[in-house]
């Protein structure tokens, strides 16, 4: 009798057993598969997010680059040179007539009466004046040949 | 019966199952068929339908002057366009484009209510526009951001700059030579886009970035220029000429320092100029014939060929027969015994014909050739014409042309091979090949031009004697070119303008050439004004015109007097 409870009952609980592992196994199937699907949503999200802000980035720079040209151009016109010259005008400025030039002979004291005359011949080095006299003529130069207000 | 009844389900049962199946085995086929055979063309399909290309236009190459200035950049502006079956409103769509556009809104309205699926408005207008454009949001009108080209200084050097279309194509000048290297390669940038239009995924990796143009730096000094081109403007409107040309030129190296031509455009707005025969570089593709100036060619063939010596004489009796033809004097004076220096001082059209006929064609047409005449300089601009000259042999040349062509009647240069052949003549002999740009500068490095000289004209002892008389020249013939305290080598040109039949009675081309100082020039300077009215001679018209430009340049370059310059100071 006890056999044949016990042999009654042996296939209920097999079947209750079976029953709860396919829950148990559908339910894990169903958690990896949300997980699964989860995942790939997250991922899927923040790779639109990235190119989205890639792309509004990417955009951004353009139009700085944009920018930076209209920038660049807009500085060259208020530097261009009838700008410029508008200015000085406004200013007072006027353009140099005519430069002076002072020529210093150095401490010897020579004739200096007549400058010499042009010749088609090439001027000897030997001849030339030293960098410290060029420098002073230049700077004599420069200070009487700037603008004139 | 009950056989009968029982079969009859079963064999419903095949069929229906037999139906199935063939359906299955259909769908499967159709499955086969679209997800593997068909699979490329499909995602392709699908690609076309959400993938989107965007190209990346590169910015055009910066044109800057010899010191850094710029004269050309890329700038950006809008080009509108319209879709009007989109376009709720026309009449107050027109209305909101008409203050930005700066059209009329009638026609604005006009091309609104057009059946085209699209019509483009305008091109190009500013950031600041185009920007409060889209602001405003309105229905059916888009503006897109397209690269133009900007010219902050305006109309200088417009000439030698050339322009750039809207379309991004460079023509004339800088821009047209050099518009390969200057427009860059555009990119691309791939995505696949949504309904609304928001990039949603980056698309296939397809993102090749742009390669921006190259940067050149020009010879052109833009103070130079400015002065330049502020000298002819005057001297347009004192002479009251037609046309004008002014080229400055390092006879060294050929660098051509500045280069203006009148009448003019603004190639910022090219568009609006009339007539386009404007674009046209006068200084490299007008010819004229150039006068009196071809007599230093004339001189130095005869000198160097060992033919005269500059105290060499001859008999100007006031005409001479050339083929049948006679050669009278410009004032048709009769000097008698004149020397060399003293042709060029007087500038005779007899000695010249003198001097050709006795160097013979053969001798006379080969230093025409080693000058460079009738052929291009080689200049790096677009446009250059290479002048025309008629030899022995050509069907149109006459045995008169020997006498003629000595004081350059007859014969068609343009501005450029006149000065680059009297640069001969300071730099020593060489013919060097004139260039415009200095540096080019790309994402590799820079390259710089080497002046390139392309043949020895003739001995540079000829080009110091022929100096010489050219300051001879200057001092008798035009003082107007002087400059005190320097010494200036040059030769003027007042040449009669060509018409079928002969010689405009009037109208004259009044030039000058000369380059200081003179035994080491810094620069040349051509000056050539087309029918001046107020006298017809180049002594008269183009001579102060150069010496104008000339004491500018001294002051600039600071380049002392002579006295100065050539002053021997004893060493201590």
């Amino acid at each position: 009798m006890e056999n044949s409870v016990g042999d009654a009952s042996s296939p209920n609980i097999a079947r209750v057993d079976l029953r709860t592992r396919t829950v148990r196994v559908a339910a894990v199937f169903f958690v990896l598969v949300g997980l699964m699907g989860w995942f790939s949503l997250t991922q899927a999200s923040q790779s639109t997010t990235a190119v989205i802000q890639l792309h509004k980035l990417a955009a951004e720079k353009e139009r700085l680059r944009q920018e930076n040209a209209q920038l660049r151009f807009e500085i060259s016109r208020l530097q261009s040179i009838s700008v410029l010259r508008e200015r000085a005008r406004k200013l007072g400025f006027a353009p140099p007539q005519e430069a002076e030039y002072l020529y210093w002979r150095g401490s010897q004291s020579d004739d200096q009466g007549s400058l010499p005359t042009f010749e088609f011949s090439t001027v000897d080095e030997s001849q030339e004046p030293s960098s410290l006299e060029r420098a002073i003529s230049h700077i004599l130069v420069l200070l009487t040949a700037g603008f004139s207000n | 019966m009950f056989a009968e009844s029982s079969s009859g389900p079963r064999r419903r049962l095949v069929v229906v199952w037999a139906l199935f199946s063939l359906f299955v085995l259909v769908l499967m086929g159709r499955l086969l068929y679209w997800q593997v055979l068909r699979r490329g063309d499909l995602l392709q399909i699908a690609a076309q339908e959400h993938y989107l290309s965007r190209t990346i236009y590169p910015q055009r190459g910066m044109i800057l002057d010899r010191h850094g200035q710029f004269l050309a950049t890329s700038i950006f502006g809008y080009d509108v366009f319209a879709r009007p079956r989109a376009i709720d409103d026309p009449l107050h769509t027109a209305e909101r484009l008409a203050t930005i556009l700066d059209q009329p809104p009638g026609d604005i309205f006009d091309l609104l209510v057009g059946d085209g699926p699209g019509v483009t408005l305008a091109r190009a207008i500013s950031m600041d526009r185009g920007e409060y454009l889209l602001s405003l949001g309105l229905p059916g009108i888009e503006a897109v951001s397209m690269p133009r080209r900007g010219y902050p200084e305006g109309t200088l050097a417009a000439h030698l700059l050339g322009f750039v279309t809207l379309d991004g194509e460079g023509f004339y000048g800088v821009e047209g030579w050099y518009d390969e290297v200057l427009k860059g390669l555009p990119g691309s940038r791939g995505g696949a886009e949504d309904p609304s239009g928001l990039t949603t995924i980056a698309g296939y990796g397809s993102y090749i970035p742009p390669r921006d143009g190259a940067t050149l730096i020009l010879t052109i000094d833009r103070t130079i220029q400015s002065i330049v081109e502020e000298q002819l403007d005057r001297a347009m409107a004192d002479s009251k000429a037609e046309a004008g040309t002014i080229i400055v030129m390092d006879p060294k190296t050929g660098a051509i320092l500045a280069m203006a031509s009148r009448p003019t455009y603004d190639p910022n707005r090219y568009w609006e100029t009339e007539p386009q025969e404007l674009f046209n570089n006068p200084a490299i593709s007008q010819l004229y014939e150039p006068g009196s100036v071809f007599k230093v060619v004339t001189m130095a063939a005869a000198l160097d060929s060992g033919l005269v010596t500059p105290g060499s004489t001859y008999e100007d009796r006031g005409s001479i027969l050339v083929g049948g033809r006679p050669i009278f004097n410009w004032d048709y004076s009769v000097r008698g015994t004149t020397t060399m220096t003293e042709l060029l001082r007087y500038s005779l059209n007899v000695g010249a014909a003198t001097l050709s006929t006795h160097l013979g064609a053969e001798k006379f047409y080969e230093y025409v050739r080693r000058f460079g005449f009738g052929e291009a300089t080689g200049v790096d601009l677009m446009g250059e014409f290479p002048g025309l000259v008629r030899v022995p042999g050509d069907p149109d040349w006459y045995e008169s042309d020997l006498g003629t062509n000595s004081f350059g009647q007859g014969i068609a240069v343009t501005s450029l091979q006149m000065i680059t052949a009297v640069a001969a003549v300071a730099n020593g002999g060489y013919l060097v090949q004139p260039y415009v740009v200095e540096k080019v500068i790309t994402e590799e490095g820079e390259t710089l031009t080497q002046p390139k000289i392309r043949r020895q004209v003739f001995l540079s002892e000829t080009a110091r004697v022929l100096t010489k008389m050219l300051v001879e020249a200057v001092s008798g013939e035009t003082s107007l070119a002087k400059v005190p305290g320097y010494t200036i080598a040059g030769k003027t040109g007042t040449a009669q303008i060509p018409v079928p039949g002969g010689y405009d009675p009037v109208w004259t081309v009044a030039s000058f050439v000369g380059y200081a100082p003179a035994e080491d020039p810094q620069f040349i300077i051509l000056v050539e004004l087309d029918r001046p009215e107020s006298a017809p001679w180049g002594s008269v018209v183009a001579a102060p015109v150069f010496r104008a430009i000339a004491q500018e340049l001294f002051t600039y370059l600071g380049i002392p007097p002579d006295a100065v310059r050539l002053a021997q100071v004893p060493q201590s």
